[in-house]
């Protein structure tokens, strides 16, 4: 027991006696210095004829004994040699020199990191201070905090937190474990336990997992039988899951857990997950248990298991190569696929040459005697797409023109040519007018042709599926040496009509027998492809039709093909006139908008990205204008449905929606982009980055958006400003200037044919 | 000049060897190409030479005569097919036509030519690759551990390929190799020895005219990712680092394999297009009638597969040896008779010996 009757105090005076030095250190240190904590550590001071305060300063920093339980004497002294050779008491000079010169007081073993400190306080639960205070007496007698300290440094030097929990047998066991280097203890705790990871040598006598370790939570010990995880196992940290699952993207993408009214987290965590469903955009079940296969063996619920252990571990929640790996994944080689889009019915009744000759003798001596014979890849009436929006509207046109519209279509639709070796004389559809006909083998198709037609021009919109062969002999039967081919996509350049390497990556169509083609699935394909439209283009004189100037010069610089001509028509033209109708009312937030077919080679992915980057940003609306929303949440859904009929449908729904930017995200140079011009007409403006084509060079050449050089610049134009400046252009350009557009004549521009109402003046005129 | 090369492997692996013979053909016509195979056909398999883009085909017998059952018998497939490759290259260089010898793992594939090493081999006699020809960041230790350890773990150059000129140093090199490939190619890091590859270590302080190949375009793999970079040019040329793409090394085909190339190709599309090009090549090129995990040194004549244990006990017992020369052949008096009678390596052979990394 001390002798309190000596008072020995820090308040007290220091003795008379002393050296200055030592009375100047006592009176720096006087309201730093920790006496009860000195005393405690150091009872050999109470015997002491000083108070403790001046024993720390006349000797107890020499025998490394620390005034505080904030500092350290021996770490000061070994970290700082310029202290240590000057001879100065440490502690007064931390308080008067280096606290401000950032020089640290002791090891500093509490992370500032928020994970740390929530990992932290979950080992404490389970933590036996006395335990581990008698493993390592000095971090008790420092005043560390034990379980900072085992949670930093002591396991790593092999010491336990609970006698039953050996830290050397569990990372000698678990080798995944030991290779993260995070701490075992609170793997245990997390997630090992329930995996039926043994904590302790006796429990492999005991034949297996006991769990002696009291589960405070639970009140209970919390024994685990075998290592599987039912949902029932998941029981407390189901409120850790509701935080990280996402119920409105889930419900958005199983629109049948909303209609069923089940608790989506509970849904995903019985059923969804098994299925391969995710739980969050940030998440993928299938990714996580293929690359995970000890997970996926046991049976183990993978979200569950990211959350509690597996970041930790440093197991990846998606694939680091995002939805482009996602794609590749299920990417088949191009012959695969080919087979896959294989009809499972036959054709059914096919019309003779006869009746072909019949039918279109019928269709061009009614009324009309001119006919468009228009080549395509489907049903242009029942699918949609700007391709097939192109063919509907000429349809539309031809009668202006006193000319009938005769489409055909590969009845056996493929993602590439047709071979000829597969199927020498393949079967189409015809389209008269927009009336089914029914189909044909091309042989007789070729042999009705020939028989006396009108004034006949060939357009070409697509020829996916085709034999380009046939088609020579089509054009050749019909008494003609020429024909149009819309330049809609690179068909003519690469299979891969959008320039897409495997589907997934911009190639810009480098030479056939670069290593870029030599491993793109599209690469062997690619070779005969090549070989086959020269034929074509040496057969026949082909006047190609570039939507845009951009696409005229790409083609140029890129395809060896010798077209007989290239014209520049684009379909739709824009002007700016002054604002006579009345300003729309506008809001206070920026609504971004992502318009038709959400396919990633449009930029889908990136909008969905944006989506989920600013889900909680209330200066943000996002929408998306098209036919059917795709299965994701975070957005507005206008459906919009553009037809031949109705071919302002969208411009008007952008304007209606006062939609400010349009996202454009092109991987491939597009060659018109009505999207493009459907926002502008709208009065949005667009964003987009440099290959976007003829995206990019209308937003340059009409200055009505951004072209941002890439995804990081994208993402930073949403956080840095330039959104809200931009927009704020936008709308002083609106409130003073709207748009008009005219729709071009597409192949009616170019044929050279008189509209009906133009042959009647002439006639007039010539009466 | 005339450049030969060679790989070795067995049935199990003559997809993945054929896929690289395909990418040797493309690039280099004119090469000699030589296959080792340390196997026998499977039932209902027949090899035939004519309809492959290998000029010649060596068999272990062709290479170690009629000792070689007795000495497969102390290795297990890697170190069989490790084993034979200084036998191999002893016997290419051999070849009157044989001027310069390159040696490529089957699971290599070639995407650019190879001519920058057959000029170095005009200079050099030696060219070995190293896994990591750039330092990862201290503050990454898993990649440290992945990566730099591991190299001085199993080795630091990668013996996936290895190029030798025919001159004196080059013989030299090859027949010290040899040597020690007949007696230590064993996997058998607790001494530091692995394979074929640690003994290469080596070969900067024993030879003259070595070249250690820096280029980052060379025997690219998951062990070097975390340093390069994969992109194509303008004309489509693969690059790494802005070096043509050489040659790949598709190691650890598999759910192994991917979880390395995702830790460090993480977000470069180009490097998982080429993984999905290496797959449907393996498919395109294997032969379903050879059975998954197929080799003839693997079990005895009774279909019982050899583990581990027992091949170590049987090299390393001279006794053993002199005792049961035919080690294969099951019946009376035979090894495997011995080895029920005397020992539990067949009922429980996880009980005996190291565990092979």
């Amino acid at each position: 027991m001390r002798d309190e009757s000596r008072g020995k105090s820090a308040t007290q005076e220091a003795p008379k006696d002393l050296p200055e030095w030592v009375k100047n250190d006592v009176e720096a240190l006087r309201a730093e210095f920790d006496t009860a904590f000195y005393l405690a550590g150091n009872p050999d001071a109470a015997e002491s004829d000083y108070d403790p305060l001046t024993h720390y300063c006349l000797s107890g920093w020499r025998e490394l004994r620390d005034p505080s339980a904030s500092f350290s004497t021996k770490f000061y002294l070994q970290s700082n040699p310029d202290v240590a050779e000057s001879g100065v008491n440490p502690f007064a000079h931390f308080i008067v020199h280096g606290k401000a010169e950032g020089r640290l007081a002791q090891i500093v073993l509490v992370s500032s990191d928020p994970a740390h400190t929530a990992e932290i306080e979950q080992i404490r639960y389970h933590f036996d201070i006395d335990f581990y205070n008698k493993q390592a007496p000095d971090v008790a007698k420092r005043g560390t905090d034990p379980v900072a300290h085992y949670f930093f440094d002591g396991w790593r030097a092999g010491l336990d937190p609970t006698p039953d929990f050996s830290t050397t047998f569990y990372l000698q066991g678990n080798a995944d474990i030991a290779e993260t280097g995070i701490n075992p203890y609170w793997h245990y705790i997390v997630a090992g336990k329930k995996e039926g990871r043994n904590a302790h040598p006796a429990q492999l006598l005991s034949g297996g997992a006991d769990n002696k370790i009291a589960d405070k939570s639970m009140g209970q010990s919390a024994a685990q039988e075998a290592p599987k995880y039912p949902p029932d196992s998941i029981g407390n940290d189901i409120e850790i899951l509701r935080a990280e699952f996402d119920t409105a993207f889930y419900l958005a993408r199983h629109p049948d857990v909303a209609a069923a009214g089940i608790d989506p987290l509970q849904h995903y965590l019985q059923y969804g997950w098994r299925g391969g469903l995710d739980p969050s955009p940030a998440f993928s079940t299938t990714f996580y248990l293929d690359v995970n296969p000890d997970i996926a063996e046991q049976g183990i619920n993978p979200f569950w298991h990211y959350i509690v252990s597996g970041q930790h571990e440093g197991r990846a929640a998606q694939h680091p190569g995002g939805y482009k790996v996602e794609r590749l994944r299920n990417t088949e080689p191009l012959e695969v696929a080919t087979r896959q889009w294989l009809n499972n019915t036959g054709p059914g009744d096919l019309l003779n040459a006869d009746q072909l000759e019949a039918m279109l003798n019928e269709a061009c001596a009614a009324e009309h005697s001119r006919l468009v014979l228009s080549i395509g890849h489907d049903h242009y009436r029942e699918v949609p797409g700007g391709v097939q929006l192109c063919a509907y509207r000429e349809e539309l046109l031809a009668p202006r023109f006193g000319a009938v519209y005769l489409n055909i279509h590969p009845w056996q639709s493929l993602p590439r040519l047709a071979h000829i070796k597969d199927e020498p004389d393949s079967i189409v559809v015809l389209v008269l007018d927009g009336q089914d006909m029914g189909k044909c083998r091309m042989s007789d198709l070729i042999l009705a042709v020939g028989v006396a037609m009108g004034d006949m021009q060939i357009v070409i919109h697509q020829l996916l599926g085709h034999l380009t062969e046939r088609i020579a002999e089509l054009i050749q039967a019909a008494g003609k040496e020429d024909c149009w081919l819309w330049l809609h996509d690179f068909f003519t350049i690469c299979p891969s009509y959008t320039l897409q390497r495997n589907e997934v990556s911009y190639c810009a169509a480098p030479q056939p027998d670069s290593n870029a083609c030599t491993l793109c699935r599209f690469g062997v394909e690619r070779q005969s492809h090549l070989a086959r439209m020269k034929t074509f283009f040496d057969t026949i004189k082909v006047h190609l039709l570039a939507p845009s100037t951009v696409t005229k010069e790409f083609w140029e610089g890129h395809s060896s093909l010798k077209a007989a001509s290239i014209e520049v028509v684009p379909h739709v033209d824009l002007d700016w006139e002054k604002r006579t109708a009345v300003a729309p009312q506008e809001q206070d937030v920026i609504t971004l908008a992502f318009l038709g077919t959400p396919a990633s080679h449009k930029g889908w992915n990136m909008f969905e990205k944006l989506v989920h980057l600013h889900a909680d940003d209330p200066r943000y609306r996002f929408v998306y204008f098209g036919t059917e929303a795709p299965n994701c949440s975070g957005f507005e859904h206008v459906p919009v449905h553009v037809t031949a009929d109705d071919a302002n449908a969208m411009i008007a729904a952008v304007a209606d929606n006062q939609v400010d930017l349009v996202l454009h995200w092109a991987s491939w140079p597009e060659t018109f982009s009505l999207s493009t011009y459907e926002a502008l007409a709208g009065a949005a403006y667009v964003i987009t980055n440099p290959i976007s084509g003829n995206v990019a060079a209308s937003v340059q050449r009409l200055s009505c958006g951004a072209v941002l050089k890439d995804e990081a610049d994208l993402e930073a134009f949403f956080t840095d400003g330039r959104v809200e400046s931009m927009v704020k252009t936008l709308r002083t350009v609106r409130r003073s200037k709207q748009v008009t557009h005219q729709l071009n004549k597409l192949c009616y521009e170019v044929i050279g044919w008189e509209d009906t109402a133009t042959q009647a003046m002439n006639k007039r005129s010539e009466k | 000049m005339s450049v030969h090369a060679y790989t070795s492997c067995s049935y199990s692996y003559l997809n993945r060897a054929r896929v690289l013979a395909s990418s040797l053909r493309r690039q280099h016509p004119d090469w000699t190409i030589w296959l080792v195979l340390t196997d026998k056909e499977p039932a209902g398999f027949t090899f035939d030479l004519g309809k492959e883009d290998y000029d010649h085909v060596l068999s272990a017998e062709d290479l170690f005569g009629e000792d070689t059952d007795q000495w497969l018998f102390g290795h297990d497939i890697v170190e069989a097919c490790t084993a034979v490759k200084g036998q191999a290259m002893l016997h290419v260089l051999n070849d009157p036509t044989c001027d310069k010898v390159m040696y490529f793992d089957p699971d290599i594939a070639l995407f650019n030519p190879m001519t920058d090493v057959i000029n170095h081999l005009d200079d050099y006699s030696i060219v070995l690759t190293p896994h990591q020809t750039d330092p990862d960041d201290a503050d990454h230790p898993t990649a440290l551990r992945d990566n730099e350890i591991s190299s001085l773990d199993y080795g630091i150059f990668n013996l996936g390929f290895i190029a030798v000129a025919d001159d004196g140093e080059g013989r030299r090199f090859a027949q010290w190799w040899t040597d020690r490939l007949r007696d230590w190619c064993h996997d058998r890091l607790d001494i530091g020895v692995f394979v074929d590859q640690k003994w290469c270590n080596l070969v900067p302080c024993f030879f003259d005219r070595v070249l250690v190949l820096r280029d980052p375009g060379y025997n690219v793999a998951s062990w070097n990712l975390s340093q390069r970079v994969m992109h194509y040019d303008t004309e489509g040329r693969a690059l790494i680092n802005d070096r043509p793409l050489r040659f790949y090394h598709f190691t650890k085909l598999g759910p192994v394999g991917d979880t390395m190339t995702q830790r460090y190709a993480k977000g470069n599309i180009e490097i998982y297009e080429l993984w999905w090009w290496y797959r449907q090549q393996i498919t395109t090129y294997s032969s379903d009638d050879i059975p998954q995990g197929w080799w003839y040194y693997g079990i005895f004549d009774n279909g019982e597969k050899i583990p581990k244990p027992v091949r170590e006990m049987y090299r390393t017992r001279q006794d053993l040896r002199e005792a049961f020369p035919a080690p294969y052949v099951t019946g009376e008096g035979s090894f495997f008779e011995w080895l029920l009678a005397h020992t539990d390596t067949i009922s429980n052979p996880q009980h005996h010996g190291f565990q092979a990394v």
